[in-house]
């Protein structure tokens, strides 16, 4: 179990997070949705290690590798797609995960040259480079339409179903989290409070957990 | 406007440029004090000749490489250390203001007391350093945030996001910056050798021929400098190309 207890964080003068805990499965997608401003991206920097609580205490992470995918590609326009792969997976290899995302064929290309989800399909390939252990997603897929994003989001539960990653992954995108998750945590605005949790939704039907969090939200 | 249009503008305001030299020469009418175009390319092609022509022009060329090779270096080194760091960056503009605001003689007739020799190396760094610098700096500060956030959050090393995000981003602005500094450099390397009278340079011919009243000469040795400036000009765009072509 990967566990953030009693997080205490301001933001210039407001409180984001008061006595906040959270829990997450190893192994399982864990999707987190809640409101605009939330501090969603906050609970993703904290658990990253970009940000350092004011108090509280992470467990579990030590040592643990992490990749990211954002809302945007965040792709080097100047460098290839393979020299984008290597600049934080260096001399990790490239070609078996440009060969995962379907990308072998556009290695030598340049951002410009790609498609909106070709771009996003290259974030993923340089996630999973660095050998991650845990797999840290800001709205990853809230820029590409929704045939694409189906099979980006088939493409890549394929990728971490098989490779039991640990995905924790923030949307406001009620679909998407549903589609894409084992796990959902719903969160409220500030403090940030835990009001819905549901785990292994995909024993539940689809329609039922929307339900219940369309009434939440 | 079309390429072809604006190349026949530019050689019409060439050819205005000469026909009203041709006429202040022929209202002057004195060879001495304002000879004519062709009386001025005459002496032109003859410095060519000159058995000393091969290593004047060297030897300022040498000047201006040197004092561009160091202004360069520490402009681009301490130009990122200072878009990366704000203490840093307040540390240097103090010497910034100075380097930018002080006369270029001022700089020459102190350098004069100081070095002799290498007055104009000093000169040319001083004047092409702050261009530099300060190009690098706002290169620095144009570079994407969130790509900088990515790779800090992938935790790469400093040194490979420098080459990898810095350098790359940087590099228009860096181009931009030398080219403007090349111009002014070049310039202020002839008035320090004006001043400074190496035993062979661009601006102390051209002062010797200001003595002799060889008012020919002088214009000549001014063309030469003119066209190798233009020349230093081209070949930067040339690398520029070679170089900072960026896929966006």
């Amino acid at each position: 179990m990967l566990q953030l207890r009693d997080i205490y964080k301001t933001f210039g003068g407001s409180v984001i997070y008061k006595d906040f805990s959270i829990a997450f499965r190893e192994g399982v997608t864990t999707c987190i949705l809640g409101p605009s401003g939330c501090g969603k991206t906050t609970l993703l920097n904290i658990i990253g290690g970009l940000l350092n609580p004011d108090a509280g205490t992470l467990q579990g992470f030590d040592g643990k590798r992490f990749g990211y995918i954002f809302q945007e590609p965040r792709l080097l326009p100047w460098k290839t797609v393979r020299q984008n792969i290597e600049f934080v997976a260096e001399g990790k290899g490239t070609d078996e995960f440009l060969q995962l995302v379907d990308l072998q064929q556009s290695a030598d290309k340049y951002p410009s040259q790609l498609s909106g989800g070709m771009s996003q399909r290259v974030s993923i390939a340089r996630a999973l480079a660095v050998k991650p252990d845990i797999i840290l997603m800001d709205e990853p897929f809230s820029s590409l339409d929704s045939i694409l994003k189906k099979n980006i989001i088939d493409n890549f539960k394929k990728i971490t179903e098989t490779e039991k990653k640990t995905v924790i992954y923030v949307t406001h995108d009620i679909d998407e989290a549903i589609m894409m998750s084992d796990d959902i945590i719903v969160l409220s605005k500030s403090p940030v409070k835990i009001v819905f949790e549901e785990k292994d939704i995909k024993s539940l039907k689809s329609d039922d957990i929307k339900r219940k969090i369309v009434n939440i939200l | 406007m079309k390429n072809s249009t604006k190349n026949i503008i530019i050689l019409a305001s060439v050819a205005v440029m000469l026909i009203l030299w041709e006429v202040a020469a022929l209202r002057i009418d004195s060879e001495q004090i304002m000879p004519g175009p062709a009386a001025t390319l005459t002496s032109t092609v003859g410095l060519f000749g000159q058995k000393d022509f091969v290593a004047i022009v060297f030897s300022t060329i040498l000047r201006g490489i040197v004092g561009f090779l160091i202004a360069a270096m520490a402009g681009v080194i301490l130009g990122i250390i200072a878009g990366i760091n704000e203490g840093f960056n307040a540390f240097m503009k103090p010497w910034i203001v100075v380097m930018r605001s002080t006369p270029v003689v001022a700089f020459v007739l102190l350098a004069l007391i100081w070095f002799s020799q290498s007055t104009a190396v000093f000169i040319a760094f001083l004047t092409m350093f702050p261009m530099i610098f300060t190009n690098v700096v706002e290169g620095i500060h144009n570079v994407d945030g969130k790509l900088l956030k990515m790779a800090e959050l992938y935790k790469v090393k400093k040194i490979r996001v420098i080459k990898w995000v810095y350098v790359p981003a940087i590099a228009p602005f860096m181009v931009s910056g030398i080219s403007s500094a090349i111009g002014i450099g070049w310039r202020a390397i002839i008035v320090g050798e004006v001043l400074s009278q190496p035993r062979y340079g661009i601006g102390n011919s051209m002062q010797l021929a200001q003595i002799q009243m060889n008012v020919d000469k002088l214009i000549a040795w001014t063309i030469i400098a003119v066209l190798l400036g233009f020349l230093f000009e081209k070949i930067i765009r040339l690398i520029e190309n070679v170089t900072v072509k960026r896929h966006i």
